[in-house]
């Protein structure tokens, strides 16, 4: 995606819905992602007024996504899911609201270990369904990097989601 | 199609990006690869979590909009914070000055009051004061803060 010559309210209007996914999928909580929200855009107008990126949506998730992790940080949250609850997941569970709470709680601390590279490329691919070349070319990297992040970003999520939400995989 | 091979494709697999031969070679493969069946298995399941994620809550609408291009640095906020704190401070001096009628010495009452005029209440005196407080602050300083200029003039005032 290339895009040059915006107005900080024409980005503002066009990405602040995503920024908030964004933000919202590592956080998990409303108010928090709205304050990453307004982080991001400062950091925009202060930052890119007069040297604006040339891919605007790679520049607003690297920058949303590693204030989200920040924030994350700053509360304090336990990241290690070996030591939240018992196994929830069945091979026929349905997740109520509860569950889903749950589950996306555990996914946005899985999201948040990952490094930084790995999970801006697992966001853009799962989320923002961009294709590898895409991906490849927002994040300024090849595409045989980008499938590599891909692929290891999915085993780690796999790893640390294992206990709780996936069943067991036997041969 | 050997383990290695499945491996380089395993991205573009899972990323639904797996098309014509190299796709049925693929799947083929993990036809007979429990290994790599059970990578592959265990890799969209993650997945299938993840998209069961997909749908973020609305956010009706978000409670601010842009920043404008003005106070937006959090430097510029910190200083535009700074400045009202420091306006309300400098505010509270002028009112203590007042106040006292801006009359530090009984010498200054004889001259400008009268040993009998009352000492509590605001006097047309004391905006004299201030003004050449500040006056004298602008002069020995005039393109300095001005918020500054007027604390420390007001100080200056009250040392009098």
């Amino acid at each position: 995606m290339t895009d040059s010559g915006h107005s900080t309210s024409g980005i503002f209007e066009r990405f602040a819905p995503q920024v908030y996914a964004w933000a919202y999928r590592l956080l998990g909580r409303h108010h928090d992602a709205l304050d990453v929200v307004q982080d991001v855009f400062i950091k925009w107008t202060t930052q890119c007024r007069k040297d604006e990126p040339q891919r605007p949506a790679g520049w607003l998730r690297r920058v949303t996504l590693n204030r989200a992790v920040d924030v994350a940080r700053k509360r304090h949250e336990p990241v290690d899911l070996e030591l939240v609850g018992p196994r929830l997941a069945s091979s026929d569970a349905s997740p109520d609201d509860g569950d889903l709470d749950t589950l996306r709680s555990d996914v946005s601390a899985a999201l948040r270990l990952l490094p930084e590279m790995q999970r801006s490329v697992l966001v853009a691919k799962v989320y923002d369904e961009l294709t590898f070349a895409e991906v490849a070319e927002e994040l300024d990297i090849s595409m045989s990097t980008a499938k590599t992040h891909y692929v290891r970003a999915l085993g780690s999520l796999r790893d640390r989601l294992r206990n709780r939400w996936l069943e067991e995989h036997q041969s | 199609m050997n383990c290695e091979r499945a491996k380089d494709l395993l991205a573009d697999a899972l990323g639904h990006e797996l098309t014509g031969e190299d796709r049925a070679a693929f799947e083929e493969h993990l036809g007979s690869c429990d290994a790599c069946r059970l990578e592959y298995a265990s890799l969209t399941e993650t997945l299938g979590v993840l998209r069961r994620l997909e749908t973020v809550p609305p956010q009706a609408s978000l409670p601010f909009g842009a920043p404008t291009a003005g106070l937006t640095s959090p430097r510029i906020r910190l200083f535009a914070g700074l400045a009202r704190y420091a306006a309300v401070v400098a505010l509270a001096f002028v009112a203590g000055f007042l106040s006292r009628g801006g009359v530090k010495s009984d010498t200054d009452i004889d001259r400008h009051r009268g040993p009998d005029a009352p000492i509590v209440g605001p006097h047309k005196n004391a905006d004299l004061t201030t003004r050449e407080a500040l006056a004298s602050a602008y002069r020995r300083n005039p393109h300095g803060n001005q918020l500054a200029t007027l604390m420390m003039a007001l100080h200056a005032g009250e040392k009098k």
